[in-house]
């Protein structure tokens, strides 16, 4: 039975599944979110512990109904992971506004929405604990990546501010920065690469790209009770890319 | 045709009277870079729904081999 569950957005992508599957692992009873319910069924139907829902979370508007629902039916929030996002590789000059915006939406502003939902009286459980993910891409020159690493930027700017607002509520938030991670997602721009570039990108990680199991386990960590005094803060992980030997 | 080279002028940052089917975009433009590569098979994803893979990419010379790879249909 689903109870005071852990909504995971983007639940259909590689991060997100593997969020999704670490909770359930430990015993997390988890809401698995994502606009593509044929995937949603696909990959978790028949889990115990785990309802799935189909909400485009680009419909901004609608989130209060949504978060509403989730409460009214399966209790306040235990946590939430927000890995709902894609990238559009463009450069600078090739950058369309509608994608600028789609990105923002997708990346921050539903972020921020799903926030000020579990902020709000009622909609958060004990212990409730939110994670959100950037990218090294807003830390670092990511050519063709700008509206991407922008949009995750302005994530990093909401953490501190939110932790503020949301510690005297009993709920931490928190921020997980990867670096490149093995995934469809990844994919879309490692896949257009020659053999020399992809070659040096895989040179430039020590530890190697990331698996989405390596982001999934710091993220379970910031979700568990063990981190219970940790908040408003970003933890890289890279594989060694921004300490590498140059 | 002409759609496409609109969108290779706009790449490549030149004007699309200044380019043909014959321009070798890799040797003939000034500042080719591999940004514009990844642009160039973004351009062909979006606007064709056409996913071009590096190897057949590499292999395109100029903009008509590339035109006629994919076999675009406008």
């Amino acid at each position: 039975m689903v109870r005071h569950p852990i909504l995971v957005t983007g639940a259909t992508g590689g991060i997100g599944e593997a969020v999704v599957r670490k909770l359930i692992s430990k015993g997390f009873s988890v809401i698995a979110l994502s606009h593509n319910r044929e995937q949603l069924e696909n990959k978790f139907q028949g889990l115990e512990q785990c309802l799935c829902i189909d909400y485009d979370l680009n419909n901004i508007d609608g989130i209060p109904s949504l978060i509403k629902e989730i409460t009214k039916n399966y209790g306040g929030l235990r946590g939430l992971v927000h890995c709902a996002g894609y990238d559009k590789l463009a450069p600078l000059y090739l950058s369309r506004m509608s994608d600028i915006e789609s990105l923002f939406s997708i990346h921050a502003m539903a972020a921020i929405a799903l926030c000020g939902q579990i902020a709000k009286k009622g909609n958060a459980s004990e212990g409730c604990s939110i994670v959100l993910i950037s990218s090294l891409s807003a830390h670092e020159g990511a050519a063709g990546h700008t509206a991407y690493a922008a949009a995750k930027g302005a994530l990093e700017g909401f953490l501190p501010g939110a932790a503020s607002e949301l510690a005297g509520k009993g709920i931490r938030i928190n921020l997980v920065v990867p670096g490149v991670v093995r995934t469809k997602m990844s994919a879309g721009f490692i896949d257009k690469m020659d053999e020399e570039q992809r070659t040096a990108l895989e040179n430039s990680y020590p530890l190697g790209l990331g698996e989405p199991e390596d982001v999934a386990n710091a993220i379970v960590f910031f979700l568990s009770d063990e981190a219970k005094w940790i908040t408003g803060q970003k933890l890289i992980l890279d594989g060694g890319h921004m300490c590498r030997k140059v | 045709m002409d759609k496409f080279l609109e969108l290779m002028a706009e790449i490549l940052e030149v004007n699309v009277e200044d380019i043909s089917m014959d321009t070798d975009f890799r040797e003939d433009i000034e500042d080719w870079d591999s940004m514009k590569g990844f642009s160039v098979i973004c351009m062909i994803e979006d606007e064709y729904g056409l996913v071009i893979d590096v190897p057949t990419f590499l292999k395109c010379k100029t903009i008509g081999d590339l035109y006629n790879k994919v076999n675009i249909n406008e």
